[in-house]
């Protein structure tokens, strides 16, 4: 019989109460949970922005708001959901609280740069909001030029200032992160005993190190050319906008895979676990993190094939976008292959992962239809492109970020969440998100251009029913909300492994100490031994 | 899961450890390995920071030969070699400095980063001088930018002593003037905001050896801690190996 | 870094060698090479960030973690570089899209305040 399980006396969160031992914390857990709540903010507001476009979408006519206004709602939208949420959510929150654990460590390489990422964080934010406050951006989140740099009259320095500051942010984190698993592993964790989690964090630490500083430099040359008059774009005096996008989307489609490499991670995880069976082809996987952060460097012109770039290199983009989808199935037939056969389970963390591998696989294939030139020649600047990116930003990412929150929150909190309400809110979450972007498949096919308030009148159903679908999806969000902060303070003591889990955090007390462990451990065994496992339990009963 | 082994745990029960070992480190030889491999990865951002202006550089040079040549002239051998020499020279100090720090030498790790921020002003100094000159012939892009300025003031015997041999006769360009009134915009855009961006980066540095120097002359370094001498002679390095190549990318596009 | 202390005679003759280094590519700049003047410029300076970054940042005496980082730092600069070159170098080749500069007519507004 198990004893009546307590929250233990001394742990991270009770370690120092006041204000100033949080905000000057050198502890990664506590620098995640300021991360949470704040990136949990900006999803919010990102959130806003899009029942703009959605409630704007229901009806064909731009009736809702102007143009203009519209233009805006787009762009902030995205701009936050992409820089101030999607890219650091897993890796800010679960990474940094997570990755110490995992490999042993009682903290991170840099303590002091992981809280100050946190306040790079907050200023980057700080502009971005402000900019928002004193008259939005309308560029789209791509800023692309001529118009970013001469012509548009809304805040787009402020906006970019911010972003330009976040990257440092994520430049930090990465550092930090590959430093860490590099050379903070304990005694006997060698590189392929680490969790898949750990792998999938160390490829997107490559990717925020190596991209994130060509977006920096491709924001100074933007706010030079606006603020000072320069002339590095401008097409008057000789200069060529396509080299905006080639700098631009040498970042931001390297930043996809920053995106969503935690969440193919935390799936790995998930899988695992709730299949109670050692991950299929842990080295495939492990490698296949690294192939999709090194191939992700070579392919950003797939965005620009209709951009007036030469067809020679529209078709060497082409070919090496197709090549990185083969490293992402890799992942896709290991997890069908470590689910066969396994003890799977319906816990709400299984949820998600089951729904991201569908999503993921769905978001990717279209991909793929995007990558071939005579499709994308018709489906460029549709809402085709709008729903393939949602497919693996939000059906994937998000609902692996989900996913991963409602597996490691037991471990984060010590309280284990409502499960009734948790599948209620994943079921929501999936349904909504289904109804919202299938039709937008559809209506982009049919043509709809994305980044117009209105279109004509026979779409009017789909979109519709996408907007009907945001809603379900938007109640899906906001539940989790609600239940997790419940379980803060009426939610069943979880205690160390609720999920009966591999991994050294499970070893940890829920919630942890600050110092992770009393001894630092010395791992003998590989990772995912679920079948020994089993096996001592049966022999137990 | 793991068989943990019992196991002390290295705290303040041994009191034989450095005063700079931070407690998530084992020693100290770990925490610098750290230290060293993530001044590398910044250094890295910063390669790739600098490489989008060379990206930009690079296509336009090929595509606008001519603007590049005629514009690289307007900018002087004297300053840049100068500065070149000066930043190198540096270099050396810095080094110098770590080195001192190794050998737990104090008064000369002061000393020879005292001398490497005196070159940077030196530096900083050739180039403002230089900037003004761009500013007063109107070579600043935008709209006050002046292609033909400098050529009727040079022509009317104004002192511009630094500009190299105008372009009379030495070969046909391609571009007609006004054209070169338009695509030379584009070079020195290019050469403000590299050399701009390395000045600022030049700026830091030497901030960060004021904060290196300080600590240096309160004895905070010895030969078993020194990294923050270190890591600031990375940054430092870096800064000059940049200047490496920014010289002939944007002095000695086509001399004479 | 190791315990590794270089002789300062080390650093002199690398500072030496530098300073004769950029000598060169200022004279080789006066020499008409044709194409040759950029390779030769780029080779040298190549050659100069080489010797500081072996020498005076010490990565000869660094860890084989500290010299791939500086290898992948340069690799991803090639590709950056290099990639990007595909699309320039195709152009006119295929559909002679060239941006020509504009002629004297052409009026430059300035940016519009942000």
């Amino acid at each position: 019989m198990l004893d009546k399980l307590k929250i233990p006396e001394r742990h991270y969160m009770n370690d120092g109460h006041s204000l100033r031992s949080w905000l000057l914390t050198k502890d990664h857990k506590r620098i995640a949970i300021m991360y949470l709540m704040s990136i949990s903010v900006m999803f919010f507001i990102g959130g806003l922005f899009a029942v703009g476009i959605r409630f704007e979408l229901a009806t064909p006519q731009g009736d809702f708001v102007t143009a203009d206004t519209y233009n805006k709602f787009f762009t902030m939208h995205g701009v936050i959901m992409v820089f101030f949420f999607l890219i650091p959510s897993i890796p800010a929150v679960l990474g940094n609280f997570l990755i110490p654990p995992m490999i042993g460590a009682k903290d991170l390489a840099f303590p002091r740069i992981n809280l100050l990422s946190l306040y790079i964080y907050w200023l980057g934010g700080f502009f971005t909001l402000y900019a928002m406050i004193v008259g939005g951006v309308d560029t789209g989140w791509t800023f692309y030029t001529p118009y970013s740099a001469a012509s548009s009259n809304t805040s787009v320095v402020p906006t970019a200032l911010g972003i330009f500051i976040a990257g440092f942010s994520s430049i930090l984190t990465g550092l930090n992160f590959i430093v860490t698993i590099h050379r903070m592993r304990a005694p006997g964790m060698t590189w392929f005993r680490l969790p898949l989690f750990v792998w999938a964090h160390y490829a997107t630490s490559l990717v925020q190190v190596l991209g994130t500083p060509v977006i920096a430099i491709t924001i100074v040359m933007l706010g030079v050319e606006r603020a000072l008059g320069f002339g590095i774009f401008d097409p008057a005096r000789g200069g060529d906008p396509v080299l905006f996008q080639h700098l631009f989307w040498f970042y931001s489609h390297p930043a996809v895979y920053i995106m969503i490499l935690p969440a193919l991670g935390v799936t790995s995880e998930l899988v695992s676990t709730f299949s109670r069976k050692i991950i299929f082809g842990y080295s495939f996987v492990a490698f296949s993190s690294l192939a999709i952060a090194i191939f992700g460097f070579i392919v950003w012109a797939h965005h620009m094939f209709v951009a007036g770039i030469s067809t020679y290199a529209a078709m060497v983009f082409s070919f090496l976008s197709f090549s990185v989808a083969i490293p992402s199935a890799v992942k896709v037939f290991n997890w069908t292959a470590t689910l066969y056969k396994g003890a799977t389970s319906w816990d709400t963390p299984m949820l998600y992962a089951y729904g991201f591998i569908g999503l993921f696989a769905i978001g990717g294939l279209t991909g793929l239809f995007l990558a071939t030139l005579g499709l994308d020649v018709h489906m460029h600047d549709t809402y085709f492109v709008v729903a393939h990116f949602h497919y693996i930003m939000v059906g994937g990412a998000i609902m692996g970020y989900l996913g991963g929150l409602h597996f490691w929150w037991p471990k984060m909190t010590g309280r284990m969440y409502s499960e009734f309400f948790s599948k209620v809110s994943a079921i929501m979450v999936f349904v909504g998100f289904n109804i919202t972007f299938f039709p937008q498949f559809v209506v982009g096919y049919l043509g709809m251009p994305r980044r117009y308030h209105s279109y004509p009148d026979e779409m009017q159903v789909l979109n519709v029913m996408s907007s009907a679908g945001a809603t379900v999806l938007g109640l899906g969000y906001v539940l989790p909300v609600i239940y997790f902060l419940y379980s803060l303070r009426f939610g069943r003591v979880a205690g160390p492994n609720p999920w009966g889990a591999s991994g050294l955090e499970w070893q940890m007390q829920s919630p942890p100490l600050t110092e992770n462990f009393v001894e630092v451990p010395v791992v003998t065994s590989e990772p995912y031994e679920y079948e020994h496992l089993v096996a001592k339990e049966k022999h137990l009963v | 899961m793991s068989d943990a082994v019992a196991h002390a745990d290295h705290g303040h029960a041994h009191a034989a450890h450095h005063p700079a070992l931070q407690h998530h480190f084992d020693t100290m030889r770990q925490q610098k390995e750290a230290a060293v491999i993530g001044m590398w990865l910044f250094l890295l951002t910063e390669i790739l920071f600098f490489g989008g202006l060379f990206v930009a550089y690079m296509i336009y040079r090929v595509w606008y030969f001519d603007a590049f040549a005629e514009a690289s002239r307007r900018l002087s051998i004297f300053w840049g070699g100068l500065n070149t020499a000066v930043l190198i020279g540096s270099s050396l100090t810095m080094a110098l400095a770590v080195r001192a720090a190794q050998t737990n030498n104090r008064k000369w790790t002061v000393n020879w980063l005292v001398l490497t921020m005196l070159l940077g002003c030196v530096f900083l100094g050739a180039k403002v001088i230089e900037y003004e000159d761009k500013f007063a012939n109107y070579e600043v892009p935008g709209s006050s930018y002046n292609w033909l300025y400098h050529e009727q003031h040079a022509a009317a015997g104004g002192d511009h002593s630094e500009a190299g041999a105008a372009a009379e006769g030495h070969r046909e360009l391609s571009l007609t003037p006004a054209q070169l009134q338009n695509t030379t915009q584009i070079y020195f855009s290019l050469y403000f905001t590299m050399t701009g961006l390395h000045a600022l980066h030049m700026i830091i540095g030497v901030g960060l050896m004021l904060v290196i120097t300080r600590m240096a002359w309160k004895g905070k370094f010895d030969a078993e801690y020194f990294t923050p001498v270190e890591l600031s002679g990375l940054y430092w390095h870096f800064v000059d190996i940049v200047w490496i190549f920014l010289f002939p990318l944007l002095y000695l596009v086509e001399r004479p | 870094m190791s315990d590794h202390v270089s002789p300062v005679s080390l650093y002199l003759a690398i500072f030496g060698a530098l300073m004769v280094l950029t000598g060169v590519t200022v004279g080789a700049a006066y020499v008409d090479l044709g194409p040759f003047n950029f390779a030769a410029a780029m080779l040298i300076a190549g050659f100069k960030a080489s010797l500081v970054v072996w020498y005076f940042m010490h990565v000869k005496y660094q860890s084989h973690l500290t010299k791939l980082t500086v290898a992948t730092g340069l690799f991803f600069l090639t590709i950056l570089l290099g990639m990007s070159l595909i699309d320039y170098v195709s152009r006119d080749d295929f559909s002679g899209q060239r941006p020509q500069p504009v002629g004297p007519d052409a009026v430059i507004e300035p940016a519009r305040p942000h």
